[in-house]
């Protein structure tokens, strides 16, 4: 290769080199980061969805948007996993609280057993856990207008004799961002301090990437 | 052997009489019992504790009854794929010299329509039941959802 063949090649390999480096370091900012739970960089925008909350009001879509939402799934005759997770999720709301962080959060329970779980019950229900939480009914064609969006399952046992049931249902508790979309899954088993943790770093990434 | 010494060790058979250490409920013991308050308009509740088998064999628990309900169950919940479920329990064995813990997301009670609303602090009584062994009764309280381990220890 003659002198002037070779520095062409040196161009071309400092060119390339250049190149690589600015592919390179325009992908790490948008690289996912290791956050347990978050649905990055693919969030899903819920659609139009239409439930009760416990004083008869509307609530769909437009009452998500503006604040990070904290929804999981559950019925008021389950016994242990549904009063644990409101339990927790109590601590996680009281905690935020006394940090005087800028919360902007509302935490709601949507019922899966819209049989038995009347407006009335699922008010005193979640009241019990925390004032501020939000429970949720629709019938079952309207609560799969909100599962069917974020893949939750839910189905109910055969009846006993004596008229009761169980209700398999999703264990996981969902994130909203104020724009309406679902940012992160938070999978079961549950504790306050892995969700505060969680919440404050999804919260913080997605604010800085929106 | 001369019946002479056979009559002479006749007096050791009353020490037969006497029951030895074994497979009985003195082998038993429960601890740590909870209950949850209900929430209102919640006819049903959780109740959890330890079972503390220092038999040499396994004991087979058969059931929970309480006067303060009308009906106890035992169930485990687990979550499978992300779903949770609970599983009614028949009977739950209890390996000998080992324990089992009804906890939170794992075995727990079901109490059905209490025969009075119970407050948190109140006391009530169980009866646990068991296949080869008489049953134990046992007292436990009714704490708030959440809240921390209570100690109350019953074995014979």
């Amino acid at each position: 290769m003659n002198l002037k063949n070779f520095s062409v090649f040196l161009a071309i390999v400092a060119v390339a080199l250049a190149l690589a480096s600015y592919l390179l370091g325009q992908q790490r900012p948008e690289s996912r980061p290791e956050i347990q739970g978050l649905l990055w960089p693919d969030p899903k925008t819920l659609e139009e969805f239409s439930l009760l909350d416990q004083h008869g009001h509307e609530f769909g879509l437009t009452r998500l948007k503006g604040k990070w939402s904290f929804i999981f799934f559950g019925y008021t005759y389950c016994p242990d996993i549904c009063p644990i997770t409101l339990a927790i999720m109590s601590e996680v709301r009281n905690r935020l609280n006394k940090s005087d962080e800028i919360n902007n959060l509302q935490t709601i329970f949507v019922s899966v057993d819209p049989e038995r779980d009347s407006l009335q019950r699922l008010g005193e229900y979640t009241g019990y856990f925390n004032p501020e939480f939000i429970g949720l009914w629709g019938s079952e064609d309207e609560l799969r207008s909100l599962t069917g969006q974020l893949g939750i399952f839910f189905e109910k046992h055969q009846a006993s004799e004596s008229g009761e049931y169980l209700v398999d249902h999703t264990a996981a508790i969902f994130l909203i961002d104020p724009q309406g979309r679902l940012v992160a899954i938070l999978s079961s088993p549950h504790d306050a301090d892995t969700i505060l943790s969680n919440y404050r770093r999804i919260r913080s990434f997605i604010e800085i990437h929106s | 052997m001369k019946p002479f010494n056979l009559l002479r060790l006749s007096f050791l058979i009353p020490l037969l009489l006497i029951p030895v250490p074994g497979l009985g409920q003195e082998s038993i013991s429960i601890r740590n019992i909870r209950i949850n308050e209900a929430p209102p308009g919640i006819n049903v509740t959780a109740g959890y504790f330890e079972i503390y088998n220092n038999n040499d064999t396994p004991v087979v628990l058969t059931g929970v009854t309480s006067p303060a309900f009308e009906r106890v169950e035992m169930h485990r919940s687990s979550v499978k794929d992300g779903i949770a479920k609970m599983e009614k329990q028949g009977s739950i064995t209890i390996p000998e010299n080992s324990n089992l813990v009804f906890k939170q997301g794992d075995y727990h009670l079901m109490l059905y329509n209490p025969v009075k609303k119970l407050e948190k602090d109140e006391m009530i009584k169980l009866v646990f039941i068991f296949s080869d062994i008489d049953s134990l009764e046992a007292t436990a309280m009714i704490r708030e959802i959440g809240a921390g381990e209570e100690h109350h220890h019953h074995h014979h």
